[in-house]
């Protein structure tokens, strides 16, 4: 994983604590490890595509 | 005579006991003999001659003979000595030394005259007679030739030392006598015409009318140089008061105050105006090269310290018409400009002020627009961190939703 994604991971995980205060911890856990496992199903399915298409 | 002659000799010989010849060679029976070798070697004689009227018997022993005979002198100028100094002449030869020896007259000239001898020695020649006249006549001549040539060389006539008339020796001392005078004459007039200009610009240094002396009014030449005189002096007059006039209106046009002198001829009036107008000239050129040097100090115009509008006008066209000024200043501000430091170039060193003042200005805009990059560089990575902080906080929110 890139240092980019890993600040930006890092920054989006303070504005999470700041703005789940009063939601469960483990929950919002799962809500976050789901979005971004589907954000890297995506871009996998992205650069496949464009190794398809001889990009 | 001759037996006088005989007698006396006879006499002194019997006294002193001594015997003198004065012949070196006897004559014959008829009193003549032939010439020696030597004697026609000196040209004393030719052929056979007689002595003494000729007939007289030469015994050669005791007869004394005090006639002379041509084989008796060495020379020629013996002979003529001898002829001189008896007072001999064609008319009075006592001792026939002219002629045969015959007592004929002959030429007035005694023995045999050498080829090429100057007869003029002879006294009672016709030669010496003619030279004689000759030199009269040079002489004549000379005084009338320098009687007309000291009156035509005066006159300042062409020269013409030429005798139409009288024989020729008159015609040489004519010509000798005329050159003398004409050169005399010629002296002595430009001696006068000397004076004669030095008494005209005497009087032209004192009065503009000429008045021209009875001394100088018959003669041409004289005349002429009085008048050239006088009117030197006259110009010369004038020409001191235009330049003393020219003077008063160059230190006038100095002060800027025309003041032109009243009841003066127009020639001097014009003098004062030229001086004038020149004085004007270098004042005008004066100011304007003070404002045009105030300009490399000044960095706005100033107004000087004058009353005169004519020359603050003059000062300001001055200080308006340097335009080097403008290229110092495009230096100075380039300079800055480009953010290099000060430096100021040699040949502005006169104008440092302009040039620094410029440079600053300059530096300054460089500076501002430093400054402005730095802000806008600035500026732009908030507005970039700002809308990144933006898309994590909203993928935060997307997230937890």
């Amino acid at each position: 994983m890139g240092i980019y994604r890993t600040i930006s991971y890092k920054v989006e995980d303070m504005f999470i604590k700041m703005l789940s205060k009063k939601q469960d911890p483990a929950l919002v856990k799962q809500k976050v490890d789901k979005y971004r496992a589907d954000q890297g199903k995506s871009r996998k399915q992205r650069k496949m595509e464009a190794v398809e298409k001889g990009w | 005579m001759d037996k006088k002659v005989f007698l006396f000799t006879l006499l002194f010989v019997l006294l002193f006991g001594t015997f003198a010849s004065a012949h070196s060679g006897r004559t014959d029976s008829s009193g003549g003999h032939n010439c020696s070798d030597k004697s026609i070697s000196k040209g004393l004689c030719t052929g056979y001659h007689y002595h003494n009227g000729g007939g007289g018997a030469s015994s050669g022993a005791a007869i004394v003979n005090t006639d002379k005979d041509c084989t008796d002198f060495a020379n020629y100028d013996e002979v003529v000595a001898y002829w001189n100094a008896k007072g001999y002449s064609a008319t009075n030869d006592p001792e026939n030394l002219d002629g045969w020896g015959n007592g004929q007259v002959d030429d007035g000239i005694p023995c045999e005259v050498p080829s090429g001898y100057d007869r003029t020695k002879i006294n009672n020649s016709a030669e010496q007679a003619q030279h004689l006249q000759d030199e009269k006549d040079m002489a004549t001549g000379e005084k009338a030739g320098y009687s007309q040539g000291l009156s035509d060389g005066y006159q300042e006539a062409a020269s013409n030392n030429v005798s139409t008339s009288n024989s020729e020796a008159f015609k040489v001392g004519y010509a000798t006598g005329y050159n003398k005078g004409y050169e005399e004459g010629k002296a002595k007039v430009t001696a006068e015409k000397t004076k004669a200009t030095d008494d005209g610009y005497a009087l032209g240094q004192k009065q503009d009318t000429i008045s021209l002396p009875t001394a100088y009014a018959n003669h041409a030449g004289l005349k002429q140089a009085f008048e050239s005189g006088f009117s030197k002096a006259v110009t010369a007059r004038v020409e001191a008061k235009k330049k003393e006039t020219k003077d008063l209106g160059y230190a006038d046009g100095k002060k800027d105050v025309l003041n032109v002198p009243k009841d003066m001829e127009e020639v001097y009036v014009a003098a004062y105006h030229e001086g004038y107008d020149m004085a004007q000239k270098e004042l005008k050129e004066e100011y304007i090269k003070q404002g045009y040097e105030a300009a490399f100090v000044m960095l706005e115009y100033t107004k000087p310290n004058l009353t005169n509008k004519k020359l603050i006008d003059w000062y300001k066209e001055g200080f308006e018409s340097n335009t080097e000024i403008q290229q110092i200043k495009a230096d100075g501000l380039a300079l800055g400009k480009e953010g290099e430091p000060y430096k100021l170039p040699s040949q502005y060193k006169n104008s440092e002020v302009i040039f620094k003042h410029n440079y600053q200005l300059g530096f300054k805009e460089y500076e501002e627009k430093k400054s402005d990059t730095q802000k806008a560089a600035v500026g732009g990575l908030g507005g970039l961190s700002l809308v990144w902080l933006g898309r994590r906080f909203y993928i935060a929110r997307k997230m937890i939703r």
